[in-house]
This record gives C-alpha cells, sequence and structure tokens, in this order.
C-alpha cells in the first residue's frame, strides 16, 4: 500500500510538473514562431488546437537547433585554436565566429543528418581509370 | 555527350527542386530567420548562407518529423487529435540516437519523462529570445464565392428531378442573349467565359436590339454589334473583342504593282515572316522593301479573305534571268522544303531578294548576284 501511494505520489508530481510545464509554456514565447510551426504541423498530418502544444513543439525545436549550433560553435572554436600560431595570436582571436558546412555538417553527423558534401566530382564515370593502360 | 546527358537530368532536377521551393518560400524565409536567432543566442557572430540554408531546412524537417510520429502514435490509440503524450513520444522516439534520462527504462510514465524534463531545464536556462517579426498567419485562405442553393436563394428548381439543396441555376440573362449593359455590368464581369458564348447565339432582339439596328447603317449580324457593346461593357478592352468580319470596317486597299500576280503574293506572304530578317545585308534597300513588305502583306491578306488563288506549280528550269515569274512558280511550296537542304543554300538567298518588289529592281538584282557569287 505504501509503495502504491508513493507510486501515486510520484506520478501526481510528474503530472503536475507537466501541467505546470505547459503553463508556463503560455508566457514564453518561443524564438521559433507559432505559425511557423503551425503549418508545417498541419502539412505533416497534426492536428491539434492546443497552443501549448504548438509552444512544446516549437521549444523542442529550438532546443534541438540551439545542441547543433552549440556542436557546431564548438568545431569552430577547436578549428581556430589550432591554427592560431603564436605570433597573430590576437589576430586569429578576433575573427568572427561564423558558421561553416564544414562545422554544421559535422555537427548535424552527431545528430544523425548526413549532410556532407562531395569532396570531389569526377567529369564522368570512368575518370581516372584510362590513366592506368596509357602509363603501361 | 554523358556531360550533356547528366547536366541536362540535373538541370531538371534544379528546376523540380525550385518549383517545390516556390510553395514554401515564405515559410522557409521565416525559418531561416529564426534559426538565424537562435544560433546568434548561441554565440555565432556570422553564417555562410549555404550553411544557414541547411540548418534551417533541417530545422523545418524535424518539426514535420515531431508531426509525423506525434500523428502516427495519435491514431494508433485511435484518435485523430495529438495530445501532449502523443507529442512527448514522438519526441521520444526522435531523441533516441541522442538518448535522454529514461530512455532505457520500459514502463516510465510518460508525463515523468526525462524530455520533459531537459526541455523545462532548457527552458528555465535559456534566454527568451522573441522572434524578430510579427508572423501573419499562413497560408492565407481565400474565401470563395459559392453559388446559393435554390434553397437559400429561395427559388424553386425548374424539374422535380432537382434536390432543392444543390447550387442554383446561373442567371438566365447571363448566358441568354439581352439585356441593358449597366445592369448586367457585374454579371458579366463576372463571368466571362458566357459572354462569349452569347457572340454565337442569335436570340430574338430585345428593345435595345431594336435600337441598335435603328441606330446601325450597316447591316451587319446581330451577333457583332451585341460583341462591341459587350466588349464596351467590359471596360473597353479592345482584346477582348470579338474579331471583326469580312467586310465589317472599310480597309484601304493597297494598290497592287502590275508586275506582280496574286499567286506570287499568297506564296511571299509566308515567306516574308520567316526571312525579313535575312535581308538585313542589303541596307538602304531593306527598309523600303520592308515597308513595301508590309503593305504587301496586308494587300496579300486581302488578296487571301477576297479569293484564294489557285497555286500553280510549273516545273520547268527556271535560269538566273528576269524571268523571275516564272521562277516563283517553280519553287512554290517546295522552297520551305529546299531550304532545309544545303545544296540550296545559295539559291535560297537569291530567291528571297527576287521576291522584292520590282521597282527598285535594279539595286536587288545587282545584290543578289553578289550573294550567289559570295
Amino acid at each position: 500500500m505504501n509503495h502504491n501511494q508513493q507510486l501515486n505520489e510520484v506520478k501526481h508530481e510528474d503530472e503536475s510538473a507537466l501541467t505546470d510545464f505547459l503553463a508556463s509554456l503560455i508566457d514564453y514565447t518561443p524564438t521559433i514562431p507559432d505559425e511557423l510551426v503551425e503549418h508545417y504541423l498541419a502539412k505533416s498530418g497534426f492536428q491539434c488546437p492546443d497552443v501549448r502544444l504548438i509552444r512544446l513543439v516549437a521549444v523542442a525545436t529550438q532546443k534541438f537547433v540551439s545542441e547543433v549550433a552549440t556542436e557546431a560553435l564548438q568545431q569552430c572554436k577547436a578549428r581556430q585554436a589550432t591554427v592560431v600560431r603564436d605570433k597573430k595570436d590576437k589576430q586569429q582571436r578576433d575573427k568572427r565566429l561564423i558558421m561553416n558546412m564544414d562545422d554544421l555538417s559535422k555537427a548535424l553527423q552527431e545528430y544523425g543528418v548526413n549532410a556532407k558534401h562531395q569532396e570531389y566530382f569526377a567529369d564522368s564515370p570512368s575518370a581516372g581509370m584510362e590513366s592506368a593502360p596509357r602509363d603501361e | 555527350m554523358s556531360d550533356g546527358g547528366g547536366g541536362e537530368s540535373v538541370k531538371e532536377i534544379e528546376s523540380c527542386l525550385k518549383k517545390r521551393r516556390k510553395h514554401d518560400e515564405f515559410a522557409q524565409a521565416i525559418a531561416r530567420i529564426a534559426v538565424a536567432q537562435v544560433c546568434e543566442g548561441v554565440g555565432f557572430q556570422g553564417f555562410q548562407q549555404s550553411a544557414l540554408d541547411r540548418l534551417s531546412d533541417v530545422a523545418c524537417k524535424y518539426i514535420l518529423e515531431i508531426g509525423k510520429t506525434s500523428k502516427f502514435y495519435a491514431n494508433l490509440a485511435g484518435r485523430t487529435e495529438c495530445n501532449v503524450f502523443d507529442i512527448v513520444q514522438g519526441l521520444e522516439d526522435l531523441s533516441l540516437p541522442q538518448g535522454f534520462v529514461g530512455a532505457s527504462d520500459r514502463d516510465h510514465c510518460l508525463s515523468g519523462s526525462g524530455l520533459i524534463k531537459e526541455i523545462s531545464q532548457y527552458v528555465s536556462l535559456s534566454e527568451e529570445i522573441g522572434f524578430a517579426y510579427s508572423v501573419p498567419s499562413f497560408p492565407v485562405i481565400k474565401e470563395r464565392n459559392s453559388t446559393p442553393s435554390f434553397l437559400q436563394a429561395g427559388e424553386t428548381p425548374p424539374t422535380d428531378a432537382i434536390p432543392p439543396w444543390l447550387p442554383r441555376f446561373p442567371d438566365p440573362k447571363t448566358y441568354t442573349y439581352s439585356s441593358m449593359p449597366s445592369a448586367d455590368m457585374e454579371e458579366t464581369q463576372m463571368r466571362p467565359d458566357r459572354i462569349e458564348q452569347e457572340h454565337k447565339v442569335l436570340e430574338p432582339p430585345s428593345s435595345r436590339l431594336e435600337q441598335l439596328w435603328a441606330c446601325s447603317e450597316s447591316e451587319l449580324p446581330l451577333v457583332i454589334d451585341q460583341g462591341d457593346n459587350v466588349g464596351r461593357e467590359r471596360g473597353s478592352n479592345p482584346f477582348l473583342n470579338t474579331p471583326l468580319q469580312p467586310g465589317e470596317k472599310e480597309i484601304s486597299l493597297v494598290s497592287l504593282p502590275a508586275k506582280l500576280k496574286e499567286e506570287d503574293m499568297v506564296q511571299n506572304h509566308g515567306l516574308w515572316a520567316n526571312h525579313v530578317s535575312a535581308l538585313n545585308t542589303f541596307g538602304p534597300a531593306n527598309q523600303a522593301v520592308k515597308s513595301c513588305g508590309c503593305d504587301a502583306e496586308e494587300g496579300s491578306r486581302k488578296v487571301l479573305l477576297n479569293n484564294r488563288p489557285a497555286l500553280q506549280m510549273k516545273f520547268h528550269i527556271g535560269k538566273k534571268s528576269l524571268d523571275i515569274a516564272n521562277r516563283h512558280n517553280y519553287k512554290g511550296k517546295e522552297e520551305v522544303a529546299s531550304w532545309f537542304v544545303n545544296d540550296d543554300v545559295g539559291d535560297a538567298k537569291e530567291k528571297r531578294t527576287e521576291k522584292l518588289p520590282r521597282e527598285p529592281m535594279d539595286i536587288e538584282e545587282h545584290t543578289g548576284n553578289d550573294s550567289v557569287v559570295n
């Protein structure tokens, strides 16, 4: 009985936490606007009139984007750290932090999104294959 | 070869992608701004355009994925509307590769999910950055004015076979020939297609028509007059008027030179359109030619309208002589086909020069010969 009571209490706490969180979402304005989220959710077939759920999705997306961006920022800073030389120390550090495709693709790789660029493009499927007999 | 083929397919793919993007440009632009703001909050000071596009694209796809998975869980539970637990389950599915607290728990309660705690932590810790612009609700749905049903309009359907809840029939004024322009201004503007059908229908005349008949001097078909009036009703757009019937308007005829036969003009008419530009080498003579040519075209059109001369194909070998009229007869419609054969390129140029009116003939004759020599 105690165990059950404890479980019930825990459940109530969780539910209250959830409801409190949803209530707090009404005050919090996510950076991603509600209209945009509604548009894409409608595209995927998501039907819900509740604004709090829209905000929940918006916040979840914002969290995802910020995590990817943080990862990319770390990559950017790591690259700058390796490039820095002793004499040009200040010049390198003052450089602006710009999001590159390289950093972004590495960051997205962590999250399971393959966004790599091709390293090189061949002219034709047989490029480089003819050179072998020619060398002979 | 392979590059060309590959290039073309790439272009097709690009054009398809561009068409797809055009439908969603507004939403993608907003997503770009929002993502840029989030990244700025994280610490970035600048973006590569392609990197920003890529990240905003991924964010939009993430929203789509959440919607899809939530909808899936709602449908699984036999519902069409999603609730918070569907969203939590969807988010958990998407976050499994990353992991969250309690992901390995088999029977954890959704309301106590680690994901919710993480998100609430993020909300409490992060700065609240509002979106930079005020976004209108989109997509904007255009309101359609549907035709009211018989019941709504208070009418009874003409036959019993038609149920009254169906939309009512259109106003007979719109498809029968009649009516004052002021009264029917709105109707004619709303249904321009019907008006075009009016032209072809001869209805018993109304009072307005009788007035028109009294006014008009020429004996023209009713349809044409009404067409003109209707055209005027529609804001006097000359391009929407009915075409004039032959003989309706008096046009001054061009006096054709005596030497030119009607047959030649019939042949020339089609050829002028294609090869006027090719005569640029002939300089000042060309301008005279063009002006004559335009008149000649009109004259030929009049000739065509009045009577179509029979094309006479006289097959005999023509020399490069003044016997040009016979030359025209020889070539006839074979000219067009022959021009595509490389052998006759020189001959083609010669033919073009020879079709010029005879008045400045001396000049053309020489230049024609020059072109052939070259």
